[in-house]
């Protein structure tokens, strides 16, 4: 498959949003009419119309007049955008909440990737960050050498934000430690931050337009809450878990092609498999299956993430090792890992699926029996 | 998105919008409930003056005009119009052509009672156009026999709801309230009332020519048109007024109506036909109480009346500031900083979805963007309570006390007085009071409050009912101003509670002749309402009931109601033949019913336990002098009919819990399910279950023997049965109470050999985990045995 990449730029495995999608956003910025505030590369609407998609626009790029279909970012609640949009305009930051895999790292991505043009100012909240990861830190040798000076100085991707206007983005907030996660109090009040080691250039003020985007995780909750203080600073946007089936078919369908092109790789999923996929998933997560039987669910999350991530694998291993068509068994032996993460009992729902449902359904439907078939080979036995 | 639907003739949408504005008689389009259209309308009567002003609303009602506009009358108000049909026998159960009543809410704001106000002060006449509500045809039905007849809320017309929906989402809006919001109520490109008539006007004609002409005539449209266009025909020549000095107020739809349309107008049924004017409150108004042609946040409307002229800021300001109080009240922290903030996204929000000012979704959305620290279906409950409270509102109206009262009003307020219970008006709090039947007054009190019970009037409400407790009932007693409209809501069916309760009751008796247990139920509740004219016949009819109900689930709920009242007579008045009679026809009936039931579908198998325990229980009552071998014969042969082990669990279980078979044989029929093959063994699960549903003490006195038979399944079961099996065995024992489940656990120690009563550590590692633990532990053990340790 020939490669998107433009003449001279090295090939990556994955680009940034702003480069992958970047004719989508000349194609907006370029017939936007609107009012942007100071330092966003498009106006709200345009990001709205980028993230939620299904648009075509007609733009100039590179010289030649083109349609430029507008693809959709994020499936589902169109004013989760809207307010995320809009509070990314206001003094408050935003915090996208929601269960591992519901998309907030992507909206996320996307939405700094339309407003400012860069996605890539990202501190990852862990149990090791520390507050030089948020604020600066210095070239020791050099203060060593020459003593603090602002040529010493190595700026965080806050402060880089801040100086250009920017959004920074703050993955998985509230895996850090409270005392690290109020460094951001006075960044976000303030606007600013106090650099007490040089009397002459002590304050790096943040340029309108910076603000920050946060993630976090339903099931880190209460191991690292935000303080009072931090919350208020905050406006919280909760990404649900994707319900409507057809909507999740779509979206395992959509983001596997993707990926599949991303690797080169020759296979398709084909429709039947994105439908098992899900159905598997939702019932799973959800406790229940379609026709009413009570399941036993797992203390992982099966996300919409974690299906994609299983068709992919399922398919790189059909295309590797298989009949280079993906079929159920292929999703049987990738599922293993899905449900069955941090406790061994969660086997005992994979088992408990297999025998009341997709034992049943096998008996009828092909691609359920291969998909029984394989998980009779993956689960071991007692 | 629903397709797209034929494309808009824009010509002739324009054509009829010019035939209206050029008409003598001045139309004017109104949505109910919408402060715009309310204010325009009143600007428009103040300055045209016209002579008369006719308005969609119930033209049997238009006498009640004078007390709607009278000053003492404060909305939300409602004008009741109910209808009966003549009948040769007063006492027959009516159906539902032959009884009607429907409301017609008004608010302060509503264009209908601004119009009555406006035409008033240019004191011109005002009359009502709408055809009477029994005269409409129905339409489709898609109410089942069982759904509560004889109530229609307000004029809603179904053609019109596609059209707005459609229009709505193709504009890109989430609902059609927030189209009307954004296109219509808010924002200053419509504040001259010239211009907004003919925007609404335009976009009424689009709605016109996409409804289905034979839809319209299907729901009653044409036939309310035609009667409207005839009334304002004949009114203007009785009045004697020119066309120019007419103006009509009606929704924007029926202004389109057929002036060349030459079908007669229908004919409006005699009867007897009774209207008033009763308070009405915001919360019946809101759709969250159903109110289909309601307004989502009364409240909210209000405000925006209210508040006409002044920045609309200062109206979501307002609001949000209630809102957040009454979020704190509810617990949530949430500060003036936090309303700041809402305020703002509210505004900034409604820019982006181009918005002239923020609407009442915008300020919602805001209102959890800014203040719910989580998902808002758990962290945002009370944010959202709050919302819901404040943007609907509290408000009960009041009506001119010239208006009269209701009969059956009048009659609640006369037995409070009479039944010493006035009290609970005078405070509006909530009083408890101990009511005893022996007393004649307690007597009557119990009667009373169990009518307002059975007529779902909310103002009494049975607060304990201790077993035993036969003539001593205790009472919890609360008056709100709406319980006076929920009477009214009931005034169709008679003119005082009794004879609105005998009146339901006998439209019940129509509808549900062959069930015997409602039957049943109606007997005891006639009984309770100290209507024993009506008993009579409702006696009557539970022994035809019983007689021709063949179904084992509604004659074991016959029997609970019956056994019930025959204790109940009993203690009063002593036996009673008749009733007695009538428990044994009714458990001889609910016995030959057994083996039917035998075989019955899944969702009633819970239902069929708890009909079982009545019959035995009923059995077991000496004083009913039952044939036990009758139920021994037929539970019996249910059991062997039954191919489904969880009601053969049941049958086998009752018939041990009545000593007829031994607990021990439970067991033996539990153990054999180890020795079938394995689709039937992994059904014992759902055996035990039935079993345990409806025999515990029994089964548990012989617990040896259950845990040997479920050992001896387990052992037998392959991994898939067991699987398959362990739903229901979970469900088996979590019907077990805390003591009989230490009972079976003690039994399944001994049988381990752990005799010494040691605690048994709770597993903080998986079973997996713990099954390796004691692996180790014993290959430790046989080590340590090895060295002689």
């Amino acid at each position: 498959m020939p490669s998107k990449e433009p003449e001279g730029v090295e090939s990556r495995l994955r680009e940034p949003a702003e480069q992958r999608f970047r004719d989508e956003i000349q194609a907006l910025a370029e017939g936007d009419q609107d009012a942007r505030p100071a330092h966003w590369a498009l106006s709200p609407r345009a990001v709205l119309a980028y993230i939620v998609g299904g648009s075509t626009v007609e733009a100039r790029l590179g010289g030649k007049k083109r349609s430029v279909p507008i693809t959709t970012k994020f499936y589902g609640d169109r004013s989760i955008v809207e307010r995320a949009i809009v509070t990314l305009a206001s003094e408050r930051a935003l915090l996208l909440l929601g269960e591992p895999g519901t998309g907030k790292s992507w909206l996320s991505e996307h939405l700094a990737a339309a407003i400012s043009g860069n996605s890539t100012l990202t501190i990852q909240g862990t149990a090791g960050t520390t507050e030089e990861h948020i604020k600066y830190s210095w070239n020791i040798a050099r203060v060593i050498a020459e003593g603090p000076q602002p040529s010493n100085l190595i700026p965080s991707p806050t402060m880089v934000a801040m100086r250009a206007g920017g959004l920074l983005r703050f993955e998985e907030l509230t895996r850090c430690v409270p005392d690290v996660q109020d460094a951001l109090v006075s960044i976000l009040s303030d606007k600013a931050i106090a650099v007490p080691e040089l009397p002459d250039a002590n304050m790096v003020w943040a340029k309108p337009g910076f603000n920050v985007i946060a993630t976090a995780n339903t099931r880190d909750q209460g191991v690292n809450d935000l303080s009072a203080a931090l919350k208020r600073r905050f406006n919280y946007i909760h990404i649900p878990v994707i319900r409507d089936a057809k909507t999740e078919v779509q979206v395992v369908r959509q983001r596997s092609a993707e990926l599949l092109q991303r690797y080169d790789l020759p296979v398709e999923l084909p429709p039947k498999i994105a439908d098992l996929i899900t159905t598997v998933f939702r019932e799973i997560r959800e406790g229940k299956s379609e026709d009413g039987v009570s399941l036993k669910q797992p203390t992982t999350t099966l996300s919409t993430a974690e299906a994609i991530g299983v068709a992919v694998e399922a398919a790189l291993r059909a295309s590797f090792f298989g009949r280079q068509k993906v079929d159920g068994s292929d999703i049987a032996r990738n599922l293993l890992g899905s449900v069955v993460k941090e406790d061994a009992s969660d086997l005992a729902v994979l088992r408990e699926y297999a025998t009341l449902i997709a034992k049943k359904r096998g008996a009828k439907d092909a691609t359920w029996d291969s998909f029984y078939q394989g998980l009779q080979e993956v689960v071991p036995a007692k | 998105m629903k397709a797209p639907g034929p494309a808009l003739d824009t010509q002739s949408v324009g054509a009829a919008v010019e035939l209206v504005l050029k008409d003598e008689i001045y139309w004017f389009p109104v949505r109910h409930h919408s402060p715009r259209v309310a204010r325009h309308l009143d600007s428009t009567i103040r300055s045209l003056r016209p002579k008369v002003v006719f308005i969609e609303g119930p033209s049997e009602a238009t006498a009640l005009v004078p007390h709607v506009i009278d000053a003492r009358t404060r909305p939300p108000v409602a004008i009741y119009s109910a209808y009966r049909a003549p009948s040769p026998d007063p006492a027959a159960p009516r159906t539902k052509d032959a009884q009607q009543a429907v409301w017609y809410p008004l608010l302060s704001y509503s264009p209908e009672y601004v119009a009555m106000r406006a035409a008033a002060a240019v004191r011109a006449t005002i009359e009502f156009i709408d055809l009477p509500h029994w005269a409409r045809p129905h339409g489709p039905s898609t109410e089942s026999a069982e759904e509560e007849p004889i109530e229609e809320i307000a004029p809603t017309l179904d053609v019109e709801g596609a059209f707005y929906a459609s229009a709505a989402a193709a504009a890109g809006f989430s609902s059609w309230d927030q189209a009307w919001d954004s296109l219509f109520e808010f924002g200053t490109s419509l504040d001259d009332r010239d211009v907004f008539r003919r925007e609404l006007l335009t976009f009424c004609a689009a709605a016109r020519s996409s409804a289905s002409p034979e839809r319209m005539l299907e729901d009653g449209t044409v036939a309310r048109e035609r009667f409207m266009w005839k009334s304002i025909r004949d009114g203007i020549q009785r009045l004697g007024v020119k066309p120019s000095d007419a103006m009509v107020v009606c929704g924007g739809f029926h202004v389109f109506l057929d002036r060349d349309d030459l079908v007669a107008a229908p004919d409006v049924p005699f009867g007897e036909v009774q209207t008033a004017l009763v308070p009405y409150s915001f919360f019946r108004v809101s759709r969250l109480s159903g109110y289909q042609a309601g307004n989502r946040a009364p409240r909210f409307y209000e405000r925006v009346w209210e508040l006409h002229g002044r920045d609309h800021d200062e109206i979501v300001a307002q609001h949000v500031v209630e809102v957040l109080k009454r979020a704190r009240a509810l617990g949530e922290p949430a500060s003036s900083a936090d309303a700041i903030s809402v305020a703002q996204h509210a505004r900034m929000l409604g820019a982006l979805r181009r918005h002239e000012v923020a609407t009442l979704d915008d300020v919602q959305d805001a209102v959890i963007t800014c203040c719910c620290k989580g998902d808002p279906g758990h962290q945002g409950v009370h944010l959202t309570a709050a919302m819901d409270h404040v943007a609907i509102g509290t408000k009960v109206g009041t009506v001119s006390p010239d208006a009269g009262r209701l009969p059956i009003v009048s009659d609640f307020h006369e037995q409070l007085q009479a039944l010493d219970l006035a009290e609970v008006v005078d405070r509006e709090s909530r009083i408890t009071r101990k009511v005893d039947r022996r007393d004649p007054v307690g007597r009557r009190q119990a009667a009373f409050l169990r009518r307002l019970v059975f007529l779902e009037i909310p103002f009494a409400e049975i607060a304990t009912h201790a077993d035993g407790a036969i003539f001593t009932e205790t009472w919890r007693l609360k008056w709100n101003p709406e319980i006076e409209t929920q009477l009214a809501d009931r005034a169709h069916y008679g003119e005082s509670l009794e004879s609105a309760a005998r009146a339901r009751l006998r439209e019940d008796l129509g509808q549900i002749a062959s069930h015997a247990g409602t039957t049943a139920r109606r007997l005891r509740e006639a009984t309770e309402m100290d209507l024993p004219d009506l008993a009579g016949d409702v006696r009557r009819a539970c022994r035809v009931a019983v007689d021709a109900d063949p179904r084992f689930l509604s004659l074991a709920e016959a029997l609970g109601e019956l056994q019930i009242l025959r204790r109940h007579f009993e203690h009063s008045f002593g036996s009673d033949a008749d009733l007695v009679s009538l428990v044994g026809r009714c458990y001889d009936r609910a016995c030959f019913a057994l083996p039917e039931a035998a075989n019955a579908p899944e969702e009633d198998h819970e239902r069929i336990v708890e009909g079982l325990r009545i019959v035995a229980e009923t059995l077991v009552d000496a004083s009913a002098g039952l044939d036990r071998d009758l139920f021994v014969q037929y539970a019996g042969r249910a059991s062997s009919e039954s191919q489904t082990p969880f009601l053969q669990g049941a049958l086998m279980g009752m018939l041990a819990e009545l000593r007829v078979v031994p607990a021990e044989g439970l067991s033996v029929a539990l153990a054999a399910f180890a020795l079938q093959p394995p689709d039937v063994l992994a059904r014992a699960g759902e055996f035990l279950d039935g079993m345990l549903a409806s025999c515990r003490t029994s089964l548990l006195l012989g617990s040896d023997h259950l845990t040997s038979a479920i050992d001896d399944l387990l052992r037998a079961a392959e991994d898939d049965a067991f699987l398959t099996m362990l739903p229901r065995l979970r469900s088996a024992f979590r019907r077990l109470h805390e003591r009989q489940r230490r009972t079976l656990a003690d039994t399944v120690a001994r049988r381990l050999g752990l005799t010494s009563g040691a605690e048994v550590t709770r597993l903080g590692a998986s079973s997996g985990a713990a099954a390796l633990f004691a692996r180790i532990d014993a290959r430790a053990a046989r080590i340590l045995e090895e060295w002689r340790l």
